[in-house]
């Protein structure tokens, strides 16, 4: 009798769940890509951006970036600022929108590398309730048109922009904490096809015992030396681990 | 019944936030910290500090790593632009292996409380509450220490802290010519408007910039602060507030009541 792991390829269909996953999440982006996009003419700006920060709330990084010049995303979204010196980490750190002209010095890293220059700047907090989730940029007139700064009107558009980004940003943070899980539940289950019968009856062994309890501890251990906003951010994430777990144990 | 405006003699008032230089009077700004070697400064800058995290606990220390973002010498110096005379203290809050958490904004304040500052500029804020308590705490302690916290709104007319607590100057921006005009807003939280709208302000490395936004409408009112207490002495914060509603410029004729909505 053939046994299982000779009728399917089981690690290429893992593979194929986990592409399936991440398209979920390249839609998420390409809904706040489209957002930005609808923005521009709105604000009245060549270049739009939205920037969400890392684990430690350190840098902020592009998430999605449209762009009047053909290559100058690609560029960007290797890139991040530093929040504590840069006006887009300042209005993430303190919630105030900012708009300025001329800010040549603004973090000419940016402008180093693709080549533009910032003449116009509008940097829009992205907040939900009480949090900031990120920003969002709004960058030079479009070419042709007088470089003028952003008046009140387009200030108040980026602000409404800013509004409807919260629900995609909300969404994306969702679906990247599930799509690490869903690789992680993938990933246990194809290692028991690989480890083939003899993992199949050895339930538990000692040592998955302490890799299923260590990551636990270290998290605790970890809790207690982070800083004040990394605490804030580990609560928000154990708070939607949470959720799920309970929601795992509703469906079972 | 009487207006009340009547007994108050604005254009004497008027005549004292003109002349006033802001000499002898200490400010803080508690902000990104501030390039106190900016020509437009004038040596305005007495002292610079930063709040920063030392393993898990908070030190306010000497600071001499300028302004990396920009905003607090904008700050600086359109207070500066107002009160020429004044001492400037900064004290950096925002970065500083931190991107500035509560925590930061909080020992900073503490501190500028407890160095006996005559006038407070924070212009900045949180939408969190979860500190609320604490914030609100210092604030008052402030007030009654008389010294006088002038803070900026949230641009997004979000609920922001500490621009919602009743003890100090929450302020709001809008486009004015003169940089001394205020608008009184009756019944909002956000009860003063100033100019703050490209602002030209400073800006790190002896340049200037052109700023928008309500961080930079809340020095316009410590300025004017600033300029007020150099004149009139032991003023408190339970007084300045009637000064500051006598000198707005939307001032309805006949003694009504201003509704001027919050613009931004």
């Amino acid at each position: 009798m053939a046994s299982a792991n000779q009728s399917a390829d089981w690690p290429a269909l893992a593979e194929m769940m986990s592409d399936r996953f991440g398209r979920l999440i390249e839609r998420v982006l390409d809904n706040l890509r489209e957002l930005l996009a609808a923005a521009r003419p709105l604000v009245n700006c060549a270049e739009s951006a939205l920037l969400v920060p890392n684990a430690k709330g350190t840098h902020l990084r592009f998430l999605v970036s449209v762009n009047s010049k053909p290559g100058v995303a690609e560029i960007v979204m290797q890139m991040s600022v530093p929040c504590d010196r840069s006006i887009a980490g300042c209005v993430f750190s303190t919630g105030q929108l900012i708009a300025m002209a001329n800010p040549d010095d603004f973090y000419q890293e940016v402008d180093q590398k693709t080549g533009l220059k910032t003449s116009e700047y509008l940097v829009t907090p992205v907040v939900d309730g009480e949090e900031i989730l990120g920003v969002a940029t709004f960058v030079n007139r479009p070419e042709g048109q007088p470089r003028e700064p952003f008046n009140q009107r387009e200030i108040e558009c980026s602000v409404r922009v800013a509004d409807l980004a919260v629900a995609g940003l909300r969404f994306y943070r969702r679906m990247l904490l599930q799509q690490k899980l869903f690789e992680s539940d993938l990933h246990r289950a194809t290692q028991r096809f690989a480890g083939g019968a003899a993992a199949a009856n050895t339930s538990l062994d000692d040592a998955t015992q302490i890799q299923d309890q260590s990551p636990l501890a270290r998290v605790i251990m970890d809790l207690e030396k982070m800083s004040p906003p990394d605490q804030e951010l580990a609560a928000d994430l154990l708070g939607v681990l949470a959720s799920h777990a309970r929601g795992n144990a509703m469906n079972w | 019944m009487i207006d009340v405006e009547e007994l108050f003699d604005v254009e004497r008032l008027w005549q004292v936030a003109r002349e006033g230089t802001g000499r002898g009077v200490k400010v803080a700004i508690v902000d990104t910290g501030v390039d106190a070697e900016h020509p437009a400064l004038e040596g305005a800058v007495k002292s610079s500090h930063e709040v920063a995290f030392r393993g898990r606990e908070l030190v306010c220390q000497p600071s001499t790593d300028g302004d990396p973002v920009g905003h607090g010498t904008a700050c600086a110096g359109i207070i500066h632009s107002l009160a020429p005379e004044a001492e400037l203290h900064s004290l950096r809050v925002i970065g500083h292996n931190a991107a500035g958490s509560l925590e930061q904004l909080l020992f900073g304040l503490k501190w500028a409380i407890d160095q006996d500052m005559h006038v407070i500029n924070l212009s900045l804020g949180t939408v969190q509450r979860r500190m609320n308590t604490a914030l609100h705490d210092l604030v008052d302690r402030a007030y009654f220490k008389s010294q006088i916290v002038v803070t900026a709104a949230n641009n997004q007319q979000h609920v922001s802290f500490p621009a919602h607590f009743a003890s100090l100057i929450a302020v709001d921006n809008q486009s004015f010519e003169d940089p001394l005009t205020i608008h009184y807003h009756l019944g909002q939280p956000i009860e003063i408007a100033a100019h703050g709208i490209y602002v030209k302000a400073p800006s790190p490395g002896g340049k200037f910039r052109w700023y928008t936004g309500t961080s930079f409408a809340c020095p316009h009112v410590t300025g004017l602060v600033a300029r007020l207490v150099s004149q009139i002495s032991g003023l408190t914060p339970f007084q300045i507030k009637p000064l500051l509603w006598c000198l707005r410029a939307n001032r309805v004729s006949g003694g009504g009541l201003e509704t001027g909505a919050i613009t931004n």
